[in-house]
This record gives structure tokens, sequence and C-alpha cells, in this order.
């Protein structure tokens, strides 16, 4: 798999977003989610689970903590099969849903129990590009290219 | 952003996103980089593109204030 631009939204830094699939049975949605190596697992707006049929009322919830210390409650369907698609590959997913609070900017994040237990992950800001490759040694393209 | 050899465009590139500046704090859907869809829920933002013959989009919430740095 090839290196990623980094996107930058309007007045913002460059971020590096992925485009995945979420998957429960037939159903799909496709998402644009921050890859953080420092969360331990991904997380998801839960009204991804909404669309995708998840009832809210047979998760198991739980809790996580964010950056700032606070608490997070999260919800998991772990008796469901519920896989992630980066590029061709398809996988379960170990995260998590959580309701974000109104008016809240916070990302949907590919994490590292699902997403970075399948990819090696490169970032590399100075360039303002990802790695996301299956083994470690996929050609890097030569600098004299950037432009 | 000009293409770089070997490299991926960006899932967001700088023309879409000057585009989302006014789609702040609400759900997009992307079809092949370009907006086809918004509304103040993911389901408003999916029924929209859908009703314009995009039945599979990519969907995002568009932060509120993206120049803030982020520490997740």
């Amino acid at each position: 798999m090839p290196w990623y631009d980094y996107p930058a939204l309007s007045g913002g830094q460059p971020l590096p977003l992925a485009a995945v699939r979420l998957w429960h049975g037939t159903r799909s949605v496709r998402v644009i989610e921050l890859v953080d190596s420092g969360a331990d697992f991904s997380l998801f707006n839960i009204t991804y689970a909404d669309e995708l049929g998840l009832d809210r009322a047979e998760a198991t919830a739980g809790e996580s903590v964010g950056a700032s210390g606070m608490p997070i409650p999260t919800l998991r369907w772990p008796a469901l099969s519920l896989e992630m698609q980066f590029e061709a590959e398809r996988f379960p997913v170990r995260g998590a849903f959580a309701a974000f609070p109104p008016g809240s900017d916070t990302f949907s994040l590919l994490g590292r129990r699902d997403f970075f237990q399948r990819f090696i992950v490169q970032f590399w800001d100075a360039a303002e590009l990802m790695n996301i490759d299956l083994s470690p040694d996929c050609p890097r393209p030569p600098l004299s290219s950037a432009v | 952003m000009t293409e770089r050899r070997g490299v991926r465009p960006p899932v967001i590139d700088r023309r879409l996103a000057e585009e989302l500046d006014n789609y702040r704090g609400q759900w997009v859907a992307i079809e092949d980089g370009r907006l086809v869809g918004s509304g103040d829920t993911l389901s408003e933002a999916l029924a929209h593109a859908r009703e314009r013959s995009y039945p599979d989009p990519l969907t995002f919430h568009v932060p509120m204030h993206p120049e803030r740095p982020f520490f997740l």
C-alpha cells in the first residue's frame, strides 16, 4: 500500500485522516477517521452504530478516558461481528462507539488494538505523509519527487 | 495540492477543504472528492447524498474549529 497525503482542513494543520468502511453483516458505512497511535483502540461516533443497525439497548456499556482525563461513556457489541475495511483488508473491530457531546470537535479514531494490529503505520509529518502497510518493506517514494 | 508520485492524494483535497469551511459543525457526504450531501446529522447527510444518486458516500463530521490543535 502506498503513502498517503495528509489533508488539511481550512485554517487547520494537516491531519492524518484515512477512509475506512465499517461493516455489520451486509450493512456498511464509509467513514473518514483520524489515524491515532495514541488511542488504545478505535473509537467511532455512535451515529455510525445507528447507521449499521446496531441496537443501543443490546450494547455493553463501558468507559474510556480522553486526553482531557475525563471519562467517555462507550458502547460495544462484543457478541456481534463488526468489521473494518481499509483498502482491501477487512478485519474485526476491537474498538467502541461513543456519543460525542453536541458541538464538540471530536474525531472518530483509528487506534492500536485493531487498526494498528493490522498495519504498520509510519507518520512522516515533515512531508505531511503517512505510510499504512501490511509489511515494513514497502518502497518509499523518493524525496526528490515531492513538489 | 499537487499530487506526488507514489503517494495517494488526501481523502480531503484543498478545494474540498475550502468548501467544507462552509459546513463547520455539520455532517457531510463525499464522493470522488466532491461534496454530495450535508446535514445536521449523519443520517441527514446520507439521505441527501442518496437523493442525489450517491448511495455509498464517504462521511465526515466537519470540526467547528479546525484551526485549533487537537490533543486526542
